[in-house]
């Protein structure tokens, strides 16, 4: 501010007189020409906000492995035995289910034997391996899903890694890359689950993870629209997500907008993990109200 | 503006509350780069800071002080806190330092015989936001009339013609310390009048 130091101006915070100000030039309100606010937007549309970068994919699943690993580290045996809602698992056996995906995982990446049971079934998936884990003691666990996880880190990192081969997972036609945001958001949901259940600190998820999930979520949502009610017709919407890691997208192809839905991303998140309901979300909408819910009810697809 | 609401009685505590959930969602939303809640706050504060740059320093200088205040919003959203008042007061205030800058740095008087009348918008976002700010302003032009003429006549200088403390005592034959001392008094007593002190209902 340049406004001298023995002036009003200069005076009114100090002086706790500045709404007494704004209300003396409310008087004084005149509508500017209608190019101004032309003028103000052709500006602020040349000057895009910097937001968190995403990650890559292959980054996002390590950083939200290590975030879990770091969790499982100072459970006690109390912890291991409570119940992971909105599982019947224990926290145990909510690990030992793990083991199984990331063995699954590796499997679709050409590492190691693919799990028994049904492929298509993610809950159903190794039965019998979670029972036999839950049976032995939860480090041991801890351990097994660490060395799965890893093997999958590794070979992200190795020469001739692949990240838009495909990776067809539980029938969903996912590239390699996709896999691994798929993945990480499920660990994310999990670290959350395990958090609440053992009342351990929540462990939140950076900016930048943040946004490479909530991206990815969105950006698939056009897509999911149809499997949730095929009549309903996608259009162009804006979603904007706030707070740390959130953004603004604009989805459904270009023209005048149908839609607008404001929420938190972290909240968002949520409702795509199905641990919020949509119509539990906070938010605000806009326009087409029925496509609004509609897209809400097809952020969850991926979730199981 | 704002004639909807003028026949109606105006819950002053609970308009100001839902307004700062508000201004806070839109600016959460300009935070994530959503240009079109920069475009809703511009079409509710836009005539405000248009009309104190245009007061200030004419309609011309104030085409460009509205720019600048707005891009500078959608630039640095975080400068405003909420806790120290509302984003209405925020923009009037940088609108205020900006046409002040602009008005010294120029060497030019104020330029009040250029304004244009008042014309505010026929529509806004926030219908009671507005009518909250216009009761506001309303009233304190009636408490603004009823202060004792030394106090007046020291806030007209240094709010409407933008002086500093000096040329105040300049031109009302005083000290600086006394004009700066009506100033503040004056200034203290319309936001007692109004209940709009620090933490009451409008900040």
């Amino acid at each position: 501010m340049s406004a001298e130091e023995n002036d009003l101006d200069a005076r009114a915070a100090e002086w706790g007189v500045e709404p007494v100000l704004a209300a003396l030039a409310e008087a004084d309100a005149t509508s500017p020409p209608p190019s101004i606010r032309t003028v103000v937007l052709e500006r602020v549309a040349a000057t895009p906000r910097l937001l968190a970068e995403p990650l890559l994919p292959a980054d996002l699943y390590e950083s939200r492995v290590e975030a879990l690993r770091s969790l499982l580290a100072v459970l006690d045996n109390d912890d291991w035995h409570r119940q992971a809602a909105p599982y019947e698992w224990s926290v145990h056996g909510l690990v030992a289910h793990l083991l199984v995906i990331e063995r699954y995982s590796a499997a679709l990446l050409g590492l190691g034997e693919m799990p028994a049971g049904d492929t298509d079934d993610h809950l159903a998936l190794g039965r019998d391996v979670i029972a036999a884990e839950i049976g032995g003691s939860p480090l041991a666990t801890a351990q097994n899903w660490s060395h799965a996880a890893q093997a999958i880190i590794d070979h992200a990192r190795s020469k001739g890694f692949d990240p838009n081969a495909p990776m067809a997972m539980h029938g969903w036609p996912f590239s390699v890359s996709s896999g691994l945001v798929a993945r990480a958001f499920e660990l994310w949901t999990h670290v959350e689950d395990i958090c609440r259940a053992t009342s351990h600190g929540a462990i939140p998820a950076s900016s930048r993870e943040l946004r490479t999930m909530s991206s990815f979520s969105v950006s698939s949502l056009p897509f999911l629209l149809p499997s949730v009610d095929p009549e309903l017709v996608m259009a162009p919407t804006r979603v904007v997500l706030t707070g740390p890691g959130g953004g603004t997208f604009d989805i459904g192809g270009r023209g005048e907008r149908a839609a607008l839905v404001v929420a938190d991303v972290v909240d968002y998140c949520r409702v795509v993990a199905r641990r919020i309901e949509p119509t539990e979300l906070s938010r605000t909408v806009e326009g087409d109200t029925r496509l609004v819910s509609g897209l809400l009810e097809a952020s969850r697809a991926f979730a199981v | 503006m704002c004639s909807r609401t003028r026949g109606r009685a105006l819950d002053f505590a609970a308009v100001f509350e839902t307004t700062v959930d508000w201004e806070q969602q839109l600016v959460a939303r300009i935070e994530v780069g959503d240009d079109a809640a920069l475009a809703t706050i511009y079409d509710q504060y836009g005539a405000l800071v248009h009309g104190i740059a245009s007061r200030l320093v004419g309609t011309d200088a104030a085409a460009d002080i509205c720019q600048e205040v707005f891009v500078a919003l959608w630039n640095q959203p975080d400068r405003w806190d909420p806790g120290r008042g509302s984003l209405r007061t925020f923009l009037a205030m940088i609108a205020r330092r900006r046409a002040i800058d602009h008005l010294r740095s120029s060497g030019r008087r104020t330029a009040n015989e250029q304004r244009a009348h008042r014309a505010a918008p026929a529509i806004v976002p926030n219908v009671d936001e507005a009518a909250l700010a216009l009761v506001a302003g309303d009233g304190i032009r009636v408490a603004l009339a009823a202060l004792p003429g030394p106090q007046r006549r020291a806030i007209e200088l240094a709010y409407f013609k933008g002086l500093t403390f000096r040329q105040v005592a300049e031109a009302t034959g005083s000290t600086e310390g006394t004009a700066k001392s009506r100033i503040r008094l004056g200034l203290r007593r319309l936001g007692e009048q109004l209940s709009i002190t620090d933490s009451v209902a409008w900040q």
